[in-house]
């Protein structure tokens, strides 16, 4: 038997999940070690082969790949711990970075300082040299200012630089010769230019992102080098992956060369699993949702597709534009604490309580109230099967803080209050997922609502029935969701052209030679990975708007993945710009008669990766009544209160099994709460999958 | 202090609809940034959305430009009055003219206002506004320096119905249309404004049915009262008096701009009665970008930890002023430039009576911006641009105590939504080539929390066969960046100047007299833009916060020794700690005595 396996390293845990070629899966996992994250993969490695009752050694020689998401670089740039950065900028703007387009996020605060740059200014080197609009270089490049500023890095001790020249995605010359000079000087340090990194126009964008790059390149790179080496040394002869913030895989040197795109990388994987848990039961409008201690992270899935975006924050603040999935997040967790300010309006967050202190039934020290102390008053949690057990609650410290904080000043019940609580985060959720489907012009009822992480499935119910989603699915794979995105994830690489043109003046022949150029760099990278020529497909879209417009929407060209080319029509071009207003409409509510343009052109190259489909288990039976564990009394509005609830052993329950709400079907991971007009059923993919009934 | 009001909504549905107010203001204003075409919408911001009640108050607003956010309520106010009985759904109203009801603020800003209908029952207003890339008059985008009247700054329009029933009444838009110079941008900026107030009234629509339209009219109440009650305690936090400021002009003959501040308990009188005359440049302020203003100045300082910011906020704010003065412009008095000058004045009277009194919730105040609109036909793709520039805009924040001022953060009246288009985009779109656009060194105040920094411009006009026309926008008297609080300084003032293709020099002063230029191939425009005042002694400075400066080349060696008392090493760059404690020393015996 051969296997895949996908690993995620997660700030707490690292999660592993195991397919066979018959679809089986087999998950666990194991505490991270951050110090050296690879340990906890081979502690991973080793738990799975006893599950499967084989020595790693063994399971390791049967893996033929494995999938690695890693939070290396996003922890990098959110703790301040990566590389001591120089960068060249052209003469006269040394500033770019810093100034950040003006941009202030709180303009009424004024008490917020500016943020750091990753590069400080005194390594910010200007070098003499311009490219024009037009991609003339206007004034040459002085190399004695590179040499004069490589020794200046050399001196001050730099491990990565950035070259980032104004225009250099229209010409690349002297960015490439200024790369060139300090890969020569400073053999050790990590060099990338921006035309590398992301050759698109404007320039803040670009040269943020070539600066994360560098930021984050170093450590990464021996990161990864030092974990190649760690399996191959157990007997590991596949292919090792690495995930990136478009939801697809990468070889890792290429991960290494291009680190910025493994920076959002976490967050996107869920939704690709998601997709792929869905599609079996013949979904694919899916909005999928991941609540834990402290945020809520929430995406859409159109047509079996994640919907991307172009451009992203890190921390909110250091700006990226690579394609990405567009995972929205909402500080609204299990740990968000609830507070009545001096009117005595109750407000969830955005402080959260974390993991330490904790909620206040955590036993920690913690006592202000949070969510999941809400849940717990509810009777939505068992106090004693938290985590299946592991980690005992305090229902009476949880009433106490709720009692305090905000029942007593509000002269409410505590059951009522606990209900407001959940109600003002429930919304809170509910914002996230109308930003991503309703302010996208799509119907979320249409939509079935896909719930991950150990808080989701308790206020799935309740965000589904606000916005009318009539069916929910919680996976039992979907704690492990981001290792299991990874698994089978597709090779992708993006590329973007900046041409800035009429779509009226925009020829056939040209569109054709541009797409044919990216695709030739394309298969160098896919050639360079191996990945065969009939397993490559090209995704194919222009960046378009109203002429004039600063914001673009990304426009699919209409044709299909495989073809080449050549097989770009005129006709393709007419009906470009027909979504184009489409898709303005959809959005924004108007269509206008004025001209569009292109800025960009954009291919994602991918290899398909092969993935078995999931395993479909035969339907045992019906009845749950085998696996009631008792009954509690459990909050439901539409009962008036509190109603004895039934309560179910979820990971005992096998296909076929029906359970009607109101209750609660306790896993070790989760806890699913079905509502009253709610009904529970075991899919033959192992998902619970909720329906009203009403 | 009054009794505290009791919300009668329960404490979940006033939190949700709270909550979901402002998503829909925000939308509206993610929509618009996204869908228009006039750079000074898009990239300045230059805009602002609004939810109303049928009474002209504040429901919610989106956070875009700060000196807009008082203003819709005049535009709503105006188009109510006016039209009292026939308001129906489908209808949309557009309004820009000062003097007229007092309805605008500045002609340029252009007001959609929208009805939203409940079971047709008239129940909530929509209120966009946005600046306008043209609004005819004299010279192309809207600032005429030159402008002798009203009517020379663009087209009036008082309150008028543009759509009746859900149809364009086209001979009317088309009139608006004739009557500046990018239509096609223009008609498209409209259909935006317009679209996010329809997209609006949608998510209301489903909002108000889901909760009924009796708790949702209770939840304006409530929400009123709330920000009514929030201010009032902010208000009542800091000692009654009364406080006097004036901000100067350094030209002769300059209006100033004077505040006499009440504190009363828990309401605050703001009163500019006392203010110069009104002055034949373009920067007299109508009395909706005077209150605008203040209440920008309020939400910046008192208000600035509020949980909500809506029109209730401005209940306990009451705010007098005297017709004919410079804070109160009347007709026929030219006012295009009025909310960058003197709104800026207006909001930094306000701060340095505030100092007085709040020295440390109190911002200092923010570098001026000399800048220009400049406009002309592209050769490249022969057809017509004009734009502020932008980059003249980047002056460097005031410091607020505690914290540095934020740097290139400019003008005051944007604070920070303004978005610098970056230079790539400004030589595509426009026939010239930057030299420079970066940090200017000792360009800030400094402080024991120094300014933000300020920044060197300088473009050059590159196009053979056509000129790059600029017209004067600056602050034409020099007013005083104020205040500089607790022993902070001001920063060094702004320069302009123009360095022809022949060799001739046109300084900061002939520019100023003459206005308006047409450059040509070769002209190049040098800028210095200055930062923000500092807040506190700079003496008092943390020398590693001075060190840094100076390691980053952003203060000199020698500033660093004049103004902060702080030694450094020019070799090393290392703090002298020995001279330094002795300087420093010396500084404060001479400075006390």
């Amino acid at each position: 038997m051969k296997y895949v396996i996908g690993v995620d390293v997660g700030g707490t845990f690292t999660d592993l999940v195991c397919l066979d070629e018959q679809g089986q899966s087999l998950v666990t996992k194991t505490p991270s070690t951050p110090s050296d994250p690879s340990i906890a993969i081979v502690n991973g490695l080793t738990k799975l082969a006893g599950l499967l009752g084989m020595d790693e050694k063994s399971l390791l020689k049967d893996t033929t790949r494995i999938t690695h998401g890693t939070t290396v670089s996003t922890n990098t740039v959110l703790t301040w711990t990566g590389a001591k950065v120089g960068m060249l900028c052209t003469k006269g703007f040394r500033d770019t970075l810093g100034i950040r387009f003006g941009i202030r996020e709180t303009p009424y605060d004024l008490s917020v300082p500016q943020p750091e740059t990753l590069c400080p200014r005194y390594l910010r080197m200007p070098v003499q040299e311009r490219i024009d609009a037009e991609g003339d270089p206007v004034i040459t490049l002085n190399e004695d200012d590179v040499l004069r500023a490589c020794g200046e890095f050399r001196e001050q001790g730099v491990e990565a630089v950035a070259v980032c020249f104004l225009w250099s995605f229209r010409n690349p010359i002297h960015e490439a010769r200024a790369a060139e000079i300090c890969r020569e000087q400073l053999p050790e340090v990590y060099v990338c230019a921006s035309h590398e990194i992301q050759p698109e126009i404007r320039e803040y964008w670009r040269m943020s992102t070539t600066v994360i790059n560098a930021y984050v390149g170093p450590k990464l790179a021996s990161y990864l080098k030092h974990l190649s080496q760690s399996l191959e040394a157990w007997g590991f002869t596949g292919q090792l992956l690495i995930t990136q913030s478009n939801a697809g895989v990468i070889f890792p040197e290429v991960a290494m060369e291009q680190a910025v795109r493994t920076v959002l990388s976490g967050p996107a994987c869920a939704p690709a699993a998601a997709a792929y848990v869905s599609k079996s039961l013949d979904l694919e409008d899916v909005i999928t949702v991941d609540m834990g201690g402290t945020s809520f992270d929430v995406c859409l899935i159109k047509e079996g597709k994640p919907v991307t975006a172009l451009e992203s924050a890190v921390g909110g603040v250091y700006h990226m534009k690579l394609p990405l999935v567009d995972v929205r997040t909402i500080g609204a967790g299990g740990g968000s604490i609830g507070w009545l300010d001096q009117m005595k309006v109750l407000h969830m967050g955005p402080q959260s309580a974390g993991a330490d202190p904790g909620p206040a039934c955590y036993d920690r020290g913690g006592s202000e109230p949070t969510c999941t102390d809400a849940d717990l008053v509810l009777g939505y949690l068992d106090p004693d099967y938290y985590l299946g057990g592991e980690m005992p609650l305090r229902p009476d410290l949880a009433r106490k803080a709720i009692q305090e904080m905000i029942a007593d000043p509000l002269c409410m019940d505590v059951g009522d209050a606990a209900w407001s609580m959940r109600r003002v985060i429930d919304h809170h959720m509910v914002d996230g997922i109308s930003i991503v489907s309703v302010q996208r012009g799509e119907d979320p009822r249409r939509y079935t609502l896909v719930v991950a992480g150990g808080a989701g499935a308790v206020h799935a119910a309740s965000l589904a029935r606000v916005i009318g989603i009539r069916r929910l699915l919680v996976p039992k794979t979907s704690s492990v969701f981001c290792a299991l995105g990874g698994v089978i994830a597709d090779v992708r690489h993006d590329f973007v052209k900046s041409i800035t043109s009429k779509t009226a003046n925009l020829t056939l022949s040209s569109l054709k030679n541009t797409f044919g150029e990216m695709r030739s760099t394309a298969d160098e990278f896919l050639d360079r990975e191996g990945v065969s020529t009939k397993d490559r497909y090209y995704l194919k879209s222009l960046d378009m708007r109203y002429k004039g417009q600063y914001h673009e929407l990304e426009v699919p060209l209409p044709v299909p993945e495989s073809a080449s080319e050549e097989e770009i029509e005129e006709v393709m071009l007419s009906r470009l710009v027909e979504s184009f207003h489409e898709m303005h409409e959809n959005l924004y509510s108007y269509r206008d008669d004025a001209e569009t343009e292109v800025l960009n052109l954009r291919m994602a190259a991918c290899g398909v990766v092969p993935t078995p489909d999931l395993h479909e288990a035969p339907l045992v039976s019906r009845d749950a009544g085998a696996l009631h564990k008792g009954t509690r009394p459990a909050y439901f509005e539409e009962k008036g209160g509190y109603t004895d609830t039934p309560v179910y052993d979820g990971d005992q329950m096998e296909v076929g099994n029906v359970v009607n709400g109101p209750a609660i079907v306790e896993l070790k991971t989760t806890t699913i709460v079905v509502p009253p007009d709610g009904s529970l059923e075991v899919t033959p993919y192992e998902s619970f999958l909720i329906e009203f009934t009403q | 202090m009054t009794e505290p009001y009791k919300i009668r909504l329960n404490t979940a549905d006033f939190a949700v609809l709270t909550s979901a107010v402002f998503t829909i203001a925000r939308e509206m204003g993610v929509n618009m940034e996204r869908t228009a075409r006039a750079p000074i919408y898009f990239s300045a911001h230059d805009f602002c959305t609004s939810i109303l009640t049928t009474d002209a108050e504040l429901v919610a607003l989106a956070e875009y430009i700060p000196v807009l956010v008082g203003a819709t309520p005049f535009a709503v106010r105006a188009v109510n009055e006016y039209f009292r009985d026939d308001i129906n759904p489908g209808d949309v109203f557009l309004v820009n003219d000062p003097y007229t009801m007092d309805a605008g603020n500045q002609m340029a800003d252009w007001c959609v206002v929208y009805p939203v209908f409940h079971e047709k029952e008239h129940i909530l207003w929509i209120a966009n506004k946005a600046h306008q890339q043209d609004t005819g008059g004299g010279v192309p985008g809207g600032y005429n320096p030159n402008a002798i009247d009203v009517y020379a700054e663009g087209l009036r329009i008082p309150p008028l119905r543009i759509r009746r029933k859900g149809r364009e009444r086209r001979s009317v838009v088309n009139l608006l249309m004739t009557n500046v110079r990018i239509p096609d941008v223009q008609y498209s900026d409209l259909l935006s404004l317009i679209g996010a107030a329809r997209v609006a009234e949608k998510r209301l629509d489903t909002l108000i049915r889901g909760y009924g339209e009796k708790t949702f009219r209770l939840f304006l109440e409530d929400l009123l009262a709330y920000g009514e009650f929030l201010m009032r305690e902010e208000i009542a936090k800091i000692p009654d008096g009364k406080y006097h400021s004036e901000i100067h002009g350094a030209v002769e003959g300059s209006p100033s701009v004077v505040c006499d501040l009440t504190v009363a308990e828990d309401r605050l009188i703001v009163d500019f009665s006392k203010s110069g005359p009104m002055s034949p440049e373009f920067i007299n302020s109508p009395v909706a970008n005077t209150h605008s203003a203040v209440y920008q100045a309020i939400l910046q300082s008192l208000g600035r930890n509020l949980q909500v910011r809506c029109g209730g906020c401005y209940r306990p704010v009451e705010i007098r002023t005297q017709p004919g003065t410079i804070t109160h412009a009347t007709f026929p008095a030219t006012h295009g430039n009025c909310t960058n000058f003197v709104a800026k004045q207006i909001i930094e009277a306000v701060w340095t009576a505030l100092a007085q009194v709040a020295p440390r919730d109190t911002p200092g105040g923010w570098g001026s911006i000399p800048y220009w609109v400049f406009s002309g036909v592209d050769p490249r793709r022969n057809e017509g641009y004009g734009s502020p520039d932008f980059q003249a805009t980047a002056s460097g924040a005031g410091a607020l105590w505690g914290v540095d001022g934020w740097s290139t953060n400019g003008p005051v009246i944007c604070s920070g939504t303004l978005y610098y288009p970056e230079i790539e985009v400004c030589e595509g779109l426009y026939p010239m080539f930057w030299h420079r656009w970066e940090w200017a060194e000792d360009s800030a105040g400094p402080g024991q929390w120094r300014g933000g920094f300020g920044v060197h411009n300088e473009w050059e006009a590159i196009a053979d066969s056509q000129p790059v026309y600029v017209n004067y926008a600056a602050d034409p008297y020099d007013y005083d960046p104020s205040p500089a609080i607790e022993g902070g300084h001001r920063p060094p003032n702004n320069h302009k100047m123009l360095c022809m293709a022949d060799g001739r020099q046109v300084d900061n002063h002939e520019i100023r007299s003459s206005k308006f230029f047409a450059l040509g191939k070769g002209d190049r425009v040098v800028d210095f833009v200055q930062g923000g005042c500092g807040v506190g002694n700079p003496l008092d400075r943390d020398e590693t916060a001075v060190q840094k400066d100076v390691r980053d080349g952003l203060v000199s060696i020698q500033s660093a020794k004049e103004h902060y008392g702080v030694v450094i090493d020019p070799e090393t760059l290392a703090v002298n700690v020995e001279e330094t404690a002795s300087l420093r020393a010396e500084r404060n015996r001479v400075s006390r005595s």
